[in-house]
């Protein structure tokens, strides 16, 4: 019988586990929901600086960071899906705080909470699409 | 819910990490880590004092040309092993590259460059204050999703670590938008595997214009080259979907044309989200993006149309609604610039109508620069709809795609900068094409061609890309004046700059009480003269009503107190751009320091402030 891998000790969770997770959709759902709590929560409590650092993590690369994961097998490019999760995040970002500013609301706490619901919100309704089937690029 | 990343193949070795499997892999490594490390330690020990007409070229110390050198080397011996098949080293030359020039000159000075970069930053904070925008502030506040979008993140932050992160932000994006180049480039030419390193490079050795500062424009530049990718990143399907121009277009590219695209509602939602996201954050790259998405429509992408279409309405009403309060007021100004290319060239030429020797120089170089791209793309573009050169055309459109942002030139002037964001625009597909061309140089001349060209670019680039830093830059003198300004002013000052090359934090002006009146300055020789007689310099009107509009305006803020603030960066833009003696604005402080009813809040190196209480 071939001995069971190692994977740290029970009830414990190795960084390679942790990397595999957020290899995946909903893994990095719930990273991102997570990150964004600890965000939030840093903003209210008025750690600026530590609050400021969460936040541009935040929101210039990790609320668009699922939606960007799903395109994966669209641009077939890890450094791209690294550089759309960037843009998709400033992006939804910039449609938060717009309706945030409609309504006079625009609080930083808020736009966390908001930016964050976008992109999680979005993903979870696009998790189950299907790309369409790859095709070879024709010859040149 | 279930997850789809689908399943990967396995991933050859080469591509998992970028580990040298030779001599000459671990020598340029060494040496890139080497070059790196000395830019940027050179950089960081550059004296702002010694930066001059030419830009920061002649003040940065032999470290900094230390770091160049062993980064050219380092090139040659990186290429050498990429050549030999370790193709995953091709990206550190780039790397290399992006951090000698877009980073290591941003740590040369005591605070972040470009002053208008806490002008933005002065947008955050009103938003952060005022948890709105209003439009009729300033016209930036029609397009908020940009500053918006940092308010969380800059508004808490110490001065300290924002200028940090200011500092990061040029290399950052600029690296972002390199590896969107570089999708591009893999796409066009999928079986060139060096393709994407290259391209990469040449849009790094190549992004002359600055626009990649803490600013809209270049989170709309990003967002322009993220749709591209997007749009043409699914697969193909075969089906017949050439325009009616396809006779044309078909030269330019060798495939997509007859073949319309499968997409997946992932990627119609993440386009939608970055249209929409483009027309809230900038008011030109709409322009750009509706340019390309008409060009990759008339290749047959049924998806471009309907975006254009889509972003086209979006930014109509956008415009109209959302900033309906500035335009309404600018009409008559919007009406002259609308659809002139000769005020388009003019505005742009105007901008330098009188430069400094020094600063001359550094425009005809900004000129050739642009004009080598502008004319290589041509000539490279139309070389590959020959027959002769047919088997260097890639499959993306991208000769017309770097050519159809010409069209936004004839739209607007943008206060003269026009030229500038069409060659922005411009370089993501020129970069690609100029990197198939060196590709066919032979591969054992390749490492030594690279590294020759990049020493040889460097003080090109430097010149064109840093060659205004005089007034670019901000100095100590300029930030401490601003404080002493702001400390010292109270509601109903009346503040009065030269122009608007200073870190103008935007505090105050949540209600306009204290607005900066740049340019009265120029005016102010009259305003001096009816103050106290006669002033030591004669300065000319240059047009501007500045002082016209202060002598007759009934604002309240003209009674109290008047605080005048000239700083050295001030100084150089008079003296490099505007023809005028050097040091002119310091001649003047001194002057008016001496003027009864006058205190001096404020002297240091070319700076003052002072306090005027008629």
């Amino acid at each position: 019988m071939a001995p069971e891998p190692v994977t740290g000790r029970p009830g414990t969770v190795t960084v390679g586990e942790v990397l595999r997770a957020l290899g995946t959709v909903p893994g990095m759902m719930r990273f991102v929901a997570g990150f964004g709590v600890v965000t939030a929560a840093a903003l209210a409590a008025g750690f600026g600086n530590v609050g400021g650092l969460l936040a541009l993590v935040q929101l210039c690369g990790l609320v668009g960071a699922p939606l960007a994961m799903i395109l994966d097998r669209h641009v077939r490019s890890a450094s791209v899906v690294v550089a759309l999760s960037i843009a998709l995040s400033m992006a939804l970002s910039a449609l938060a705080v717009q309706l945030l500013i409609w309504f006079s609301l625009a609080y930083r706490v808020l736009l966390v909470i908001t930016a964050t619901a976008y992109g999680l919100g979005l993903a979870s309704l696009l998790v189950g699409e299907r790309e369409p089937d790859d095709r070879a690029l024709p010859e040149r | 819910m279930t997850a789809t990343r689908p399943r990967r193949s396995p991933v050859p070795a080469e591509s998992r990490w970028p580990l040298p499997e030779t001599a000459s892999g671990w020598l340029g490594l060494g040496l890139a880590l080497v070059a790196v490390v000395a830019g940027c330690i050179g950089a960081r020990l550059t004296q702002s004092a010694d930066v001059d007409g030419y830009g920061i070229i002649r003040a940065l110390p032999p470290l900094y040309w230390t770091g160049i050198v062993v980064g050219a080397v380092a090139t040659s011996l990186l290429a050498l092993a990429v050549v030999a098949g370790q193709r995953q080293l091709g990206w550190l030359i780039p790397a290399v590259w992006l951090v000698l020039f877009h980073l290591a000159p941003q740590l040369a000075h005591a605070h972040a460059r470009f002053s208008i970069v806490y002008i933005h930053m002065g947008f955050i904070r009103l938003i952060d204050t005022q948890h709105t925008g209003d439009v009729l502030v300033d016209a930036r506040f029609a397009w908020p999703g940009f500053f918006g979008a940092f308010l969380s993140s800059l508004a808490p932050m110490s001065q300290g670590v924002l200028e940090i992160v200011m500092r990061l932000w040029p290399a950052t994006i600029t690296g972002a938008s390199a590896s969107l180049v570089a999708a591009l480039a893999r796409r066009s030419y999928p079986t060139q595997p060096l393709i994407g390193p290259l391209s990469a490079l040449v849009f790094i050795l190549a992004s002359w214009t600055g626009q990649d500062y803490f600013s809209p424009q270049s989170v709309g530049f990003f967002f322009y080259l993220s749709i591209i990718v997007v749009v043409e990143g699914g697969p193909l399907r075969a089906r017949g979907a050439w325009s009616s121009v396809a006779p044309v277009l078909s030269r330019f590219a060798t495939a997509g044309g007859d073949r319309t695209e499968a997409r997946s509602v992932p990627s119609y939602v993440a386009l939608i989200v970055l249209c929409f996201a483009a027309v809230v954050s900038h008011p030109l790259a709409p322009f750009f993006i509706c340019a390309g998405l008409a060009m990759l429509g008339l290749y047959g992408r049924r998806v471009a149309w309907r975006l254009m279409l889509m972003v086209a309405v979006g930014y109509v009403i956008w415009v109209l609604v959302a900033a309906e309060p500035w335009w309404s007021t600018q009409l008559d100004d919007l009406k002259q610039q609308f659809g002139s290319l000769s005020n388009v060239a003019t505005a742009s030429v105007e901008r330098g109508a009188v430069p400094s020797v020094a600063h001359a120089f550094v425009l005809r170089i900004r000129t050739f620069f642009g004009l080598a791209v502008f004319v290589g793309t041509l000539v490279v573009g139309s070389a590959m709809a020959t027959k002769r050169f047919s088997h260097l055309r890639p499959t993306l459109p991208l000769a017309p795609l770097a050519g159809i942002p010409v069209v936004a030139a004839a739209v607007q002037s943008y206060g003269g900068e026009m030229i500038i964001r069409v060659f922005l625009f411009t370089l993501p597909m020129a970069s690609i094409l100029f990197a198939r061309v060196l590709l066919t140089i032979p591969r054992r001349a390749l490492p030594i061609s690279l590294a020759a060209s990049v020493a040889g670019l460097t003080p090109i680039f430097l010149l064109a890309r840093f060659g205004n830093e005089a007034f670019e830059m901000t100095t100590e003198a300029d930030w401490q004046a601003v404080e002493v300004l702001y400390a010292n002013a109270e509601p109903g000052t009346l503040i009065i700059a030269d122009n608007s090359f200073l870190p103008w934090g935007d505090r105050g002006r949540e209600n306009q009480s204290l607005e900066p009146r740049y340019s009265v300055a120029q005016t102010s020789a009259r305003w001096l003269q009816g103050l106290r007689g006669q002033a030591p310099l004669e300065l000319n009107d240059g047009g501007h009503d500045g002082f016209v509009e202060v002598e007759t305006s009934q604002e309240p803020y003209l009674s109290d107190q008047v605080i005048v603030v000239f700083t050295p960066s001030q100084s150089a833009w008079l003296e490099h751009v505007e023809g005028e003696p050097a040091r002119k604005l310091d001649v003047v402080g001194a002057w008016m320091a001496q003027q009864p009813g006058v205190t001096v809040l404020y002297q240091n190196s070319g700076a003052w402030v002072l306090q005027v209480k008629p």
